[in-house]
């Protein structure tokens, strides 16, 4: 049995839309998939307000992967609607998604050796391309301006004209983070992005991200293994099991021991145990 | 039909069997059939036909020139086997002889089923793979390994066929009655000017016949200068500057069994006729349609003797002496 | 290189590539073999300007579109070892060719017989060949096509097109089995690829103009080509249309092998490797490829042309200009991988 995620986030909702679609935030309600035969994705109902800082956990293959896919508009789901912003994801464009919504994917191993800062500039594309062509799309100040203001956030301006194929993994997730804060979206897709990263940069790009949604009242949908990350610094987890959403709800809620061992299917306790946080 | 847990297996196997037995039987049949026609008794072994000459002399050639020669010398019924690229020039009657291969390759059992006694081929020595030298030591095949570079290749060749097909005397006469029209032919221009020619084997790539080639002491022999020996031996590709370096004032292309030039309007000649060379100026570009101009046979005298005219637009400056007639190769009646 | 190109630094790589060529190409008109062996060197005059001029041009047109195909491909395909003439594209115009050599003329007298106009026949070996390469590219599109949102799948196209490259080979084996002897040394000679001397300034003229087509429609998508090296997700979040782009991109390339191939037979390791070196010179950015790399092409075959062209005297024979290009690419690539092998790395 699925649950509906009513979540109402921090700020609380907003008004809803003449045609009853929520003006801002994304929703997700009644969505199916199946690759082929194979169902993955079944009856999710989610809803991510402005300013929210939302987790998805789940075990393995339990659809958290092909949800971002769908939120990206990578994949169209055979049922049900998802909404971004007031408008349905199915009659935006591609341009338009981009301008919504950004992702920051698991590794992303490129074949080629662009540098940090080209890298980064691919986020402005949405902004500038006309159309499909963009023909030569020369960025402009204004572009240089965001990428560096994210490099810097990011705290990979060091890294600036390195070829991304020479950096360790950490250092690459964080460039793909800031490629997503350029992309100056209200919406921040993140697919397991601290994986690789020391704790000192894992906290910094969990402080920034929170930041973000609090001053910038981006919405911050972060799908992870870290059930840790997820009681520390969500607003709102959603538990995936086997397609369907298990549970949803605050942290406390959600990250309960009977609850993971349920989906899981492993023993957890929680503990007073070591927090690590960011001096100063 | 089958129960039990392993009856899907069963079934798979009958299948597979079944299938198997009748894959099997297919394929006895077939090689039963051909055992049983092919067999040891020459007489009805496919291609020679009842017609084996009461000299029991066999010939299988692997070299198209060699059985234009052949066909010259009358020994037409003598051939077992050809190549490919006989066709054209079979008599009637003679169109189905077998295909045993060509100069790179053969089909070792059809050659031993027509039971040759003299293979004929152009190979060098190192070509002749041990498999073949088995096949010719134990079924007592006499090789004929001929060359037909320069015109003294084509002498010794004309001697060794005509010996082995027991045609040694009409060989003799006819190379010697070659022999002396060529001197003739070459004694008629000795004083004309000799242009400067360039004979293509090929025009796209453009080929041309260089030095050591028998088209070479040919075009010598016809009171020409070969502009393509400057270049080098054999048949080299060369690019139009080279061809204008080269300066020729008759330009010759072979185009074998084609339909005659319709003069310099012709397409064949469409890429040629703008060279700013003599040859293309004074329209003194010609095809030659002749389909044993590129093979070195019997009839090379009198392929001289309208290459001359070709080349020089006249008769030759003294009366021709008569040439000895030969049995045309072909189709056409002698 | 590494920072990012603007329009400066774009009109800086025409400014490069510009006058380069054109000084390799008068380099290259100014050789020549000589006639006793030998090269010439010098302007040469008038009547064999006309001889030199229209080879040399027509080198440079397929080296550009090779180079140029190159880069599209290996975007399109994100694989730095994608080759024009891979996709079936050179196999279907050998075949192409190779069926214009053996049956050309009964298909000229079968056409004119049926009263097709004439302007539907092809004219040629070149125009065949251009047709069979086209009609094995759309072979290879629609067999890798699929119901899914990104209608062309890199290892699915790379898997099509190595199935079509074999059935095309194989058909063009057995035609040349079939073929007779005089025959036999015009096909072998355009499998070899080799620059046609008595290219005509028409021909030159299709071949530019749809080259450029071709390239235009590259330099469209280059800003997109950059994007479309990152993993299939990223580049829908990014907000570019993958089908559309990948589609876009092999109409492309295959136009602009498609003018290649009409002006020269299939001429290999070109379109692999000048837009290796260019990126390794210069960088990935497909917008500064696009430029230095179809020019990069046109140095490369110029070159190899003038040495095959005055070498008569050396090797007393021409020998095809695809020895040439696999005999010295080879090498000088493999050189520049040692010395700058980061570049590439995945």
């Amino acid at each position: 049995m699925s649950v509906e995620d009513r979540g109402q986030g921090v700020e609380g909702s907003r008004g809803r839309g003449e045609s009853g679609v929520p003006a801002t935030g994304l929703h997700v309600v009644d969505v199916c998939f199946s690759y082929g035969q194979r169902r993955v994705l079944a009856d999710i109902t989610l809803s991510a307000a402005p300013g929210e800082f939302l987790c998805i956990v789940g075990p393995n293959g339990c659809g958290k992967s092909t949800l971002l896919k769908l939120l990206i508009g990578h994949l169209q789901p055979q049922a049900g609607t998802i909404s971004l912003g007031g408008s349905a994801l199915a009659s935006l464009k591609p341009g338009q998604i981009a301008q919504q919504v950004a992702l920051v994917p698991q590794s992303g191993s490129i074949g080629f050796a662009y540098s940090v800062i080209q890298v980064v500039l691919m986020a402005r594309w949405p902004w500038r391309a006309a159309g499909m062509a963009g023909g030569l799309g020369f960025q402009t100040v204004q572009d240089l301006q965001i990428v560096h203001e994210a490099l810097a956030a990011m705290d990979v301006t060091h890294l600036a004209e390195r070829p991304i194929t020479e950096l360790s993994g950490g250092e690459r997730q964080r460039v793909l983070v800031a490629r997503a804060l350029a992309q100056q979206t209200p919406i921040i897709l993140l697919d397991e992005p601290t994986s690789a990263m020391d704790i000192r940069h894992q906290l910094q790009m969990l402080e920034l991200l929170r930041q973000q949604t609090r001053r910038t009242a981006k919405t911050v949908i972060c799908v992870t293994h870290d059930l840790n990350l997820a009681a520390q610094w969500a607003d709102r987890v959603i538990l995936m099991d086997g397609g369907h959403i298990a549970a949803a709800g605050p942290t406390t809620t959600v990250l309960r021991p009977e609850l993971l061992e349920k989906v899981y299917g492993v023993r957890v306790e929680t503990a007073p145990g070591i927090r690590f946080t960011l001096a100063g | 039909m089958f129960r039990g847990k392993y009856h899907r297996l069963q079934y798979s196997v009958c299948h597979l069997g079944s299938v198997g037995i009748l894959l099997v039987s297919l394929f006895l049949l077939t090689a039963c059939k051909q055992d049983s026609s092919g067999d040891t008794a020459p007489a009805s072994g496919p291609g020679g036909g009842a017609a084996t000459t009461s000299s029991g002399i066999r010939i299988i050639s692997t070299v198209p020139a060699a059985t234009a020669q052949l066909l010259q010398l009358g020994a037409a019924d003598l051939l077992v086997g050809v190549t490919k690229y006989d066709q054209p020039i079979l008599p009637p009657g003679k169109e189905d002889l077998p295909v045993v291969g060509d100069y790179d390759s053969l089909n070792y059992e059809l050659l031993i089923k027509l039971h040759p006694t003299v293979l004929v081929m152009q190979r060098t020595a190192s070509n002749i793979s041990g498999r073949l030298e088995d096949i010719i030591a134990r079924h007592h095949i006499e090789l004929v390994n001929i060359k037909l570079d320069v015109l003294a290749d084509l002498y010794a060749t004309a001697a060794e066929l005509g010996r082995v097909s027991g045609h040694a005397s009409a060989a003799a006469t006819t190379i010697t009655a070659t022999r002396q029209t060529l001197a003739t032919i070459q004694n008629q221009w000795a004083a004309a000017p000799h242009p400067r020619v360039v004979y293509l084997v090929g025009t796209s790539p453009m080929m041309v016949a260089g030095s050591g080639t028998f088209i070479h002491e040919v075009l010598q022999i016809a009171g020409a200068v070969n502009a393509g020996a400057t270049i080098g031996s054999n048949y080299p590709t060369i690019s139009n500057e080279a061809l204008i370096n080269m300066a020729p004032d008759v330009l010759l292309i072979a185009a074998p069994g084609e339909p005659p030039s319709t003069g310099v309007q012709d397409p064949r000649l469409a890429r040629l006729i703008d060279l700013p060379i003599a040859a293309a100026r004074q329209g003194r570009i010609y095809l030659i349609t002749d389909p044993n101009c590129q093979l070195a046979t019997l009839t090379i005298a009198e392929q001289v003797r309208a290459l001359a005219r070709l080349i020089h637009q006249a008769d030759p400056p003294s009366a021709p002496t008569p040439a000895a007639t030969l049995p045309a190769a072909g189709k056409v009646p002698p | 290189m590494s920072k990012p190109l603007n329009l400066v630094s774009y009109l800086g790589y025409w400014a490069m590539a510009l006058p380069a060529t054109a000084v390799v190409m008068v380099l290259c008109m100014m050789v020549g073999p000589a006639q006793g062996g030998g090269m010439t060197w010098g302007w040469p005059g008038p009547d064999i300007l006309d001889v030199r001029i229209l080879p040399v041009l027509a080198a440079a047109i397929v080296g550009a579109m090779l180079a140029g195909s190159g880069v599209v491909l290996q975007s399109m395909l994100r694989n730095p070892l994608a080759d024009p003439l891979i996709l079936g594209i050179a196999s279907g115009a050998n075949l192409a060719a190779v069926v214009w050599v053996l049956y050309g003329g009964l298909l000229l007298s079968l056409g004119a017989a049926h009263g097709v106009p004439p302007i539907l026949l092809p004219t040629g070996k070149a125009t065949c060949a251009a047709v069979g390469a086209i009609l094995s590219i759309l072979l290879v599109f629609f067999l890798a096509r699929r119901r899914s949102t990104t209608a062309l799948e890199p290892v699915t196209l790379l898997l099509v097109g190595i199935v079509v490259s074999a059935f095309n080979g194989a058909a063009t084996a057995l035609l040349l089995a079939i073929s007779p002897l005089e025959k036999e040394h015009e096909i072998l000679n355009y499998i070899m690829g080799y620059i046609d001397d008595g290219v005509t300034r028409p021909q030159l003229c299709v071949a530019l103009i749809v080259g450029l087509v071709g390239w235009l429609l590259a330099v469209g998508s280059s800003h997109a080509m950059n994007i479309a090296a990152l993993s299939d997700e990223e580049i829908t979040s990014l907000g570019v249309r993958l089908g559309r782009l990948r589609t876009l991109s092999f109409i492309s390339a295959s136009i602009m092998t498609a003018a290649a191939i009409c002006l020269a037979g299939p001429i290999g390791f070109v379109g692999l490797i000048c837009p290796h070196v260019c990126r390794t010179l210069w960088g990935p950015d497909h917008r500064q490829l696009l430029v230095t790399a179809p020019f990069a092409g046109a140095i490369f075959l110029m070159a190899a042309y003038a040495f095959v062209h005055s070498s008569l005297g050396m090797f007393h024979t021409q020998i095809p200009i695809g020895v040439i290009t696999a005999l010295c690419g080879g090498p000088f690539f493999l050189i520049l991988l040692r010395r700058r092998g980061v570049w590439d790395e995945r």
